[in-house]
């Protein structure tokens, strides 16, 4: 009696001797090893799984349901071994490929470069105890001791000086940045793993829809969406791999720059957290002053609208007031893996914001409807409250 | 060097040359050429064939496109580009070249 391992091969499952199960991962952990250097390696991955997964669908039957070790043996020997073919921009895949790895290693044990970031995920406050840890590798607990036992020692003055680091040390929000942290090189393997699976489970899916029947009118698009997933999978994989070697060149060329902007915008960030809070505080006497007194702050509602409506658009304008400032201490967007804080984040905000002002003008403005809705809201909105 | 040794880089060479020639024939799939080098001193095997046929794709010289078949999921027909026929008119010119040269040199 043998235990048998399920399989997925390029989005099907295949029952297999455990020992034949070990065989193939083998083989194909050396097919990937071989054409690490290869574009084209996720489409061969693909095509290599699927040529496996013929040969054992000759290897089943309706009473026969398990691959064994020796047939798993046979088709591999059918196979062959993968060879990386010459390449004239790249030298034989064969060749470099050892020295490659071998680099690669160096530049885990000698430490990629070590940035001083805050790390939030999993931190009791602002991470500035996990980016210490991780800056000088000890345990997370044993820096918050530390930061305790000093902080009642100090009176409080390090209380301070922790939130000093809160406001300098920038937090490390990419996953570059993590790795930086921690003093990693940055991995792409796991976006390479990801796009893998993501092909996977497409292929599954449109298997289960192609097995509807080539007649279906969907079909012909189906054949045009898998030219378009395997160039996807493709550029996806090119990406990952441009990003593996990108990681080497910014740890080195760019974040001196980087880091410094990045002090300067978190300097800022106190003083956008500041004018939140004074408008959040203006904001709740507004509705303080609506709810008692029907008018905000002495300016009577400009039109018969219900409480309750008026208090809607009070926290409508609030959050559109607040909201560019929101975007420069969270951050807006992405440019080049790395978030817009501080002020091009605020920039951003206040451009949206703008651009919908303008909009509702115009509308306002040139399409006579729009005058007229607003028009007739109030008198729309009491007529359903007394309903 | 054994004789095999001497002869399996020329056969390696050949290969992508045979591969365009069986591609201008017909769209054909992986298996296809396996089977048709099979019977030939050029039999090769998937490990070889699929690397061999996306530098080939990646150099222009063919392309695929997908295709139903009767049982299990929609393979991979390739055909040549107009770069790959004109390689192939090149290589087939080549060829005949060397093949005289050889003959004329003698036995």
């Amino acid at each position: 009696m043998n235990k048998v391992i399920t399989v997925n091969l390029n989005g099907n499952a295949y029952q297999v001797e455990e020992s034949g199960y070990v065989a193939l991962d083998e083989y194909l952990a050396d097919a990937e090893a071989k054409l690490k250097h290869n574009p084209d390696l996720l489409d061969i991955m693909v095509d290599l799984e699927q040529a496996i997964a013929d040969k054992c669908n000759r290897h089943l039957t309706p009473a026969k349901n398990v691959i064994t070790r020796s047939e798993i043996d046979q088709i591999l020997n059918e196979m062959g071994p993968v060879e990386p073919n010459a390449e004239p921009d790249m030298g034989d895949g064969a060749e470099p490929q050892p020295k490659d790895a071998k680099h690669e290693r160096a530049q885990t044990d000698s430490g990629a470069p070590k940035r001083l970031y805050r790390i939030r995920e999993g931190s009791m406050i602002a991470g500035v105890c996990k980016g210490l840890a991780a800056y000088f590798n000890v345990d997370v607990t044993l820096v918050r001791l530390a930061l305790c036992v000093l902080a009642i020692a100090s009176a409080g003055a390090l209380v301070l000086a922790y939130f000093a680091a809160m406001v300098i040390i920038p937090p490390a929000d990419t996953l570059e940045e993590r790795a930086e942290a921690h003093g990693q090189p940055f991995n792409a393997q796991e976006l390479v793993d990801q796009a893998k699976e993501h092909y996977a489970n497409f292929k599954k899916d449109a298997e289960a829809w192609w097995r509807k029947g080539p007649g279906s009118p969907d079909w012909k698009g189906f054949k045009r969406n898998m030219d378009d997933i395997g160039r996807e999978t493709h550029r996806a994989a090119r990406q990952a791999r441009r990003a593996v070697r990108n990681a080497h060149w910014s740890f080195n060329a760019s974040p001196e720059i980087d880091y410094a902007s990045h002090v300067l915008t978190m300097l800022m960030l106190p003083i956008f957290g500041l004018i939140i809070g004074a408008l959040t505080v203006v904001w709740i006497l507004a509705i303080i002053s609506l709810v008692n007194t029907g008018a905000v702050f002495g300016w009577p509602l400009p039109v018969p609208i219900p409480l309750w409506v008026a208090i809607l658009i009070l926290i409508g304008l609030y959050s559109a007031v607040v909201g560019p400032f929101k975007m420069a201490i969270h951050g807006r967007g992405y440019l080049h893996q790395r978030r817009y804080y501080g002020w091009p984040g605020l920039l951003g905000g206040l451009i949206w914001l703008g651009c919908m002002i303008l909009a509702f003008v115009l509308a306002y403005t040139y399409v006579p409807e729009v005058r007229d809705f607003v028009a007739n809201l109030p008198s729309m909105l009491n007529q359903i409250v007394r309903r | 060097m054994s004789i095999d040794g001497k002869l399996g880089p020329i056969r390696k060479g050949l290969l992508e040359f045979l591969i365009l020639k069986i591609v201008a024939t017909d769209m054909v799939y992986v298996a296809d050429m396996l089977k048709r080098l099979s019977t030939t001193e050029f039999a090769t095997q998937e490990g070889t064939l699929y690397p061999l046929l996306s530098k080939m794709r990646r150099e222009n010289l063919v392309d695929y496109e997908w295709q139903e078949s009767e049982a299990g999921p929609p393979r991979k027909y390739y055909k040549l580009t107009p770069k790959g026929k004109a390689q192939l008119v090149e290589l087939n010119a080549y060829w005949k070249q060397i093949n005289a040269t050889i003959s004329q040199l003698g036995n």
